[in-house]
C-alpha cells in the first residue's frame, strides 16, 4: 500500500479516488439512516440525504440509482454488521450450552439496537412493508436469525418440543414485531426487554422455568 | 375474482365487487400499481361508481383492508363464543384465519399488504387491525394469566401474521393447515 503520509507536494494531500468514493458512500448511507430515524422512510427525500451527508446531489447518483437503492445498500450493510456482532457474542460463550449461547446472541442484538436507534429503525421498522424490492433482503435477514436460533440446538431438544422451522420463524418475527412497536413508539432503549425476549425465545424449547434461569444470567 | 357466497364485505354489490377488485389488483400487480383504471377494469364498473365509493385508490385500499378485517374478526368472535376453553378457542381462531387465507388468498392478502410503509394511512389502519387481533387473542386465552403489557400477545400475533404473510407471498397457503397444531400449541404454551 502506498504511503500517503509522505508527499513531496505542499498543501493538502489528496486521498485516492477509491477511498473517497468509499467514504462518500458510507456518508450517504449514514445520512439515510439518520433521516429515516428522524422522519421515516416514506418522508425521506434525496435532498434530505445529500444535505445531511453534505455531499452533492450528483455524487448521490454516482453511488445509487435512487432512494430505494440507497435504502437497500444501507439495510445490507447494517444487516451484515449486526450479524457479525451477534456471531461474536455467541462465540464468546464458547463451550456454553445452547440456551446460553442463544441468550448471549439476543442480548448482543438488543444492545446493538438500543445503542444504534438509527440502525434499528432501518433494520426493524422501516424495512417492513417496503414492497417487493426489499422483501427478499428482509426475508434473508429473518432466515439467518432463524438459522442462528437452530444452530447447535441439541436434536433431542428440538424433538422434545415438537416444533418445526416455521415456528422458529414465528418466534423470531414475533420478537421483531414487539421491538419494532416499541421503537416506533419512541422507546428506543429495548435492553430492559431482554429477560422477556430470552424467555419467549427459549421457553417453547427448554420450558419456561429453565428459560427464566437463563434469562436471569443474561439480564 | 368473486368471493364465496356469505362473505359479505359491503351491503352494496358494486362496492363488494370494487373491494374484490382491489384485492385482485394488489395480488397481481402489487400495491404500487393500484390505479383507478385497473380497479374499475377488474370490477367491471364505471369510474363514476368507483368515485361514488372511494376518493382515490389509497382510500379504496384502506377501506378494503378494513372491510376484510371487520368481516374476519366478527366471524371469529362469533365462532369462539361457543368454545369452552382457551385451547379450543385459539385453535378455532387460527383455523379460521388460515382457512380464510387458503380459500380467499387475495382477500387475505389485504390484511398484510406489502408496501404499507409507503402509505401512513394504511400503516395506521393495519396497526389498528393488529391491535384488534391482539385483543381477540387475549380474550381467547382468558383461562390463562394475561400479561399487563400485552407483550406476549403482540409477539404471538406478530409471529403468526409473519408466517401467514410469507406463505401467502409464496402461494403456499394450502400448506398452512399442516402448521395449525404446532402453531396453536405455541400460542398457548407461552406463559406470562
Amino acid at each position: 500500500m502506498p504511503d500517503y503520509t509522505r508527499s513531496s507536494r505542499p498543501g493538502p494531500r489528496r486521498l485516492p479516488k477509491d477511498v473517497v468514493k468509499f467514504d462518500q458512500r458510507e456518508r450517504l448511507m449514514t445520512a439515510l439512516a439518520t433521516v429515516v430515524h428522524e422522519k421515516g422512510y416514506e418522508r425521506t427525500t434525496i435532498t434530505d440525504i445529500v444535505t445531511t451527508a453534505a455531499i452533492a446531489r450528483k455524487t448521490f447518483y454516482e453511488h445509487f440509482a435512487d432512494r430505494e437503492d440507497c435504502f437497500l445498500a444501507t439495510f445490507y450493510a447494517l444487516d451484515r454488521h449486526s450479524r457479525s456482532l451477534m456471531e461474536a457474542a455467541c462465540e464468546r460463550e464458547g463451550g456454553a450450552e445452547w440456551p446460553d449461547r442463544v441468550a448471549a446472541t439476543l442480548a448482543a442484538a438488543l444492545d446493538f439496537f438500543s445503542q444504534n436507534p438509527e440502525a434499528a429503525r432501518v433494520l426493524l421498522v422501516d424495512s417492513a412493508g417496503l414492497g417487493e424490492a426489499i422483501r427478499p433482503r428482509v426475508d434473508a435477514y429473518t432466515d439467518w436469525l432463524v438459522a442462528r436460533l437452530g444452530q447447535g440446538r441439541p436434536p433431542e431438544v428440538t424433538a422434545g418440543a415438537g416444533l418445526t422451522e416455521p415456528i422458529d420463524e414465528a418466534i423470531v418475527t414475533g420478537v421483531r414485531t414487539v421491538l419494532a412497536n416499541r421503537i416506533s413508539a419512541g422507546q428506543e432503549d429495548v435492553t430492559p426487554l431482554i429477560g422477556e425476549v430470552i424467555e419467549s425465545v427459549l421457553g417453547p424449547y427448554v420450558g419456561f422455568d429453565r428459560a427464566r434461569e437463563v434469562a436471569a444470567r443474561h439480564s | 375474482m368473486t368471493s364465496a357466497p356469505g362473505l359479505v364485505l359491503a351491503r352494496e354489490p358494486r362496492r363488494q365487487r370494487l373491494i374484490e377488485a382491489v384485492a385482485t389488483v394488489v395480488a397481481e400487480a402489487g400495491y404500487v400499481n393500484l390505479t383507478v383504471a385497473r380497479i374499475v377494469g377488474e370490477a367491471h364498473v364505471s369510474r363514476r361508481t368507483f368515485y361514488d365509493n372511494f376518493a382515490n385508490p389509497g382510500v379504496a385500499l384502506v377501506e378494503s383492508h378494513a372491510a376484510v378485517a371487520d368481516w374476519l374478526l366478527a366471524a371469529i368472535a362469533r365462532r369462539c363464543r361457543d368454545e369452552e376453553d382457551s385451547m379450543a378457542r385459539v385453535r378455532m381462531a387460527l383455523e379460521m384465519v388460515f382457512g380464510f387465507a387458503a380459500r380467499e388468498p387475495r382477500l387475505a392478502g389485504l390484511l398484510t399488504v406489502d408496501g404499507v410503509a409507503l402509505d401512513p394511512e394504511l400503516s395506521k389502519r393495519i396497526a389498528v387491525t393488529s391491535h384488534r387481533f391482539v385483543a381477540l387473542l387475549r380474550k381467547a386465552r382468558r383461562d390463562l394469566p394475561l400479561s399487563e403489557s400485552g407483550w406476549i400477545e403482540v409477539s404471538l400475533v406478530g409471529g403468526a401474521a409473519a408466517v401467514l404473510t410469507r406463505y401467502l407471498a409464496a402461494g403456499e397457503q394450502q400448506r398452512l393447515d399442516q402448521l395449525l397444531p404446532e402453531l396453536s400449541r405455541w400460542m398457548l404454551l407461552s406463559p406470562i
